[in-house]
């Protein structure tokens, strides 16, 4: 506000929002990805360090949002999981649906539904507080992020460019993490590193 | 704000009672339970006329309390309302042009779109007289705490005849109309230090005056965060008047964002037709200072 102090001025006014955002800058490709530790579903303790020198994938979940069950119900978000990991890439889901609040789950919860969504995530991380989700931006399920070996966020954004809840994948549908996996792996340029992310906002406690 | 979020608590809990109620957790089993409102397709006039060129058509919303829909740029989440035509005779149809809409805040995230009641406004040019028959599939999302994404089917058959407006509709579309933005008269420029955006126009000092809200909706993802507060002050230096907006950089500024582009709302306390007015701006480009001192 030095211009404001230093300009002669009739009048200024200051418009906050009534509620303040607790929301920080949003990560940028290309730089340092937020680094952040939590707990599993199995109540295990992690730490984005612990992966260094692995390709990592965080896809933000619910699995009462339409958007995320049109990708499990179709095997959509399965088959990526599967092609991901059996390359060596971590792939870790979160979910940070605050107690009471649609998709929030515990550790047994998380579990189950792995196993009957025959889901293939590396873990699976319960961050009921917000706090990993609100130091990614994470705004929606899915919301999906990519973290390269040196720890570099090279991609956030939406899960493919098709944003609806209803149907089939198309085939004409682009994947972008499929994409950028490959991209990775064949050690081309990363052609597309943001996108939107749709769906479900997530649903933090405050 | 412990009585709000109090509220707002109990309000959850109480909705997330309802729901688990009687329904599966599945919600494609949960979706026909929630009817959060309708929508229908309406033409400004009821028959056409040997001198109809361009007439007006309305995606009509009425939304149920606390839900809404969206603007064409979303926000933090959201989506939307996507018109696939199916039947089209006589005539061309138009994009969508975009009434002014609201800000929502749900926990930390933001959305802009529309509650309780809108007329999406559609020009169709008339290529050949004879009666219009329209069909079209609509798929749209509707939110409050949760959303439910919507597959509506649409039609309308408009005779010929005397080219009349239809009166029930007539506030509806004059409403609907006084809030489509305009483009910005005044001359706009726009520049970023490290992760900070200001904005500023030249906006003449009896609006100045009577400014008491002011907010810039991006029209792409990632231009700003638009969870973060915008400070905005107006200021005259000799007889130059401006209005500066800060606002905090998206995720875009780090891939690329050349210009700003997007909807400045303005609120204010002159006369009731002038209390919210909303402006255009395409294009205007965004100067990097981060490396000037």
């Amino acid at each position: 506000m030095r211009n404001l102090s230093l300009k002669s001025f009739g009048l200024s006014l200051v418009f906050l929002f009534l509620f303040l955002s607790t929301v920080q800058a949003a990560p940028s490709v290309g730089k340092k990805a937020p680094s952040f530790a939590g707990i599993d579903s199995n109540g295990q303790r992690l730490n984005l360090s612990d992966y260094k020198g692995k390709t990592v994938v965080l896809e933000w979940t619910n699995h009462e949002c339409p958007f995320v069950a049109r990708h499990y119900d179709t095997g959509n978000m399965q088959k990526h999981q599967k092609k991901a990991t059996s390359d060596g890439v971590i792939w870790l889901s979160v979910i940070s649906s605050a107690p009471g609040l649609q998709g929030h789950v515990d550790g047994d919860g998380a579990n189950k539904l792995t196993k009957t969504r025959h889901a293939v995530p590396t873990r699976v991380i319960l961050d009921p507080s917000g706090i990993i989700g609100k130091s990614y931006s994470a705004r929606t399920t899915p919301h999906m992020y990519i973290i390269d070996s040196a720890g570099v966020l090279i991609y956030q954004g939406g899960i493919d460019d098709n944003p609806t809840s209803y149907g089939e994948i198309e085939d004409d549908t682009t994947n972008y993490i499929l994409n950028t996996l490959e991209e990775i792996k064949a050690g081309k340029k990363i052609t597309k590193s943001t996108s939107q992310p749709y769906g479900c906002s997530v649903k933090y406690g405050s | 704000m412990p009585s709000v979020t109090l509220a707002l608590f109990k309000r959850t809990i109480l909705f997330v009672i309802l729901f688990l109620h009687g329904l599966t957790l599945s919600v494609s089993n949960a979706q026909p339970a929630i009817k959060p409102g309708k929508i229908s397709l309406v033409s400004e006039i009821q028959s056409i006329s040997n001198n109809s060129k361009v007439i007006w058509l309305g995606i009509h919303h009425k939304l149920k309390k606390d839900w809404h829909t969206y603007w064409r740029y979303a926000g933090d989440s959201g989506l939307p309302i996507k018109i696939h035509w199916s039947k089209v005779s006589n005539a061309h149809i138009g994009k969508i042009i975009w009434p002014m809409p609201a800000v929502f805040r749900t926990g930390s995230l933001v959305s802009y779109g529309y509650k309780n009641e809108v007329l999406l406004l559609i020009p169709l040019t008339i290529r050949l007289y004879g009666p219009i028959k329209l069909a079209a599939t609509a798929d749209w999302l509707v939110c409050r705490e949760i959303c439910i994404q919507q597959r509506s089917n649409l039609e309308i058959e408009i005779p010929l005849g005397n080219g009349k407006k239809n009166n029930k509709l007539k506030m509806l579309f004059e409403r609907a109309r006084s809030t489509i933005p305009i483009k910005l008269p005044y001359k706009a420029n726009a520049t970023v230090k490290k992760n900070l955006i200001t904005l500023k126009l030249d906006v003449p000092k009896n609006i100045l005056q009577s400014v008491h809200s002011v907010i810039f909706l991006p029209s792409l993802d990632g231009m700003i965060e638009n969870s973060k507060q915008q400070i905005w002050s107006w200021q005259n230096v000799g007889s130059n008047n401006y209005l500066k907006i800060q606002m905090t950089a998206g995720y875009g500024l780090s891939d690329g964002l050349k210009d700003l582009d997007g909807t400045i709302i303005l609120g204010s306390t002159l006369k009731k037709q002038y209390k919210r007015r909303a402006f255009d701006i395409t294009n205007i480009p965004l100067f990097n200072k981060t490396h000037q001192e």
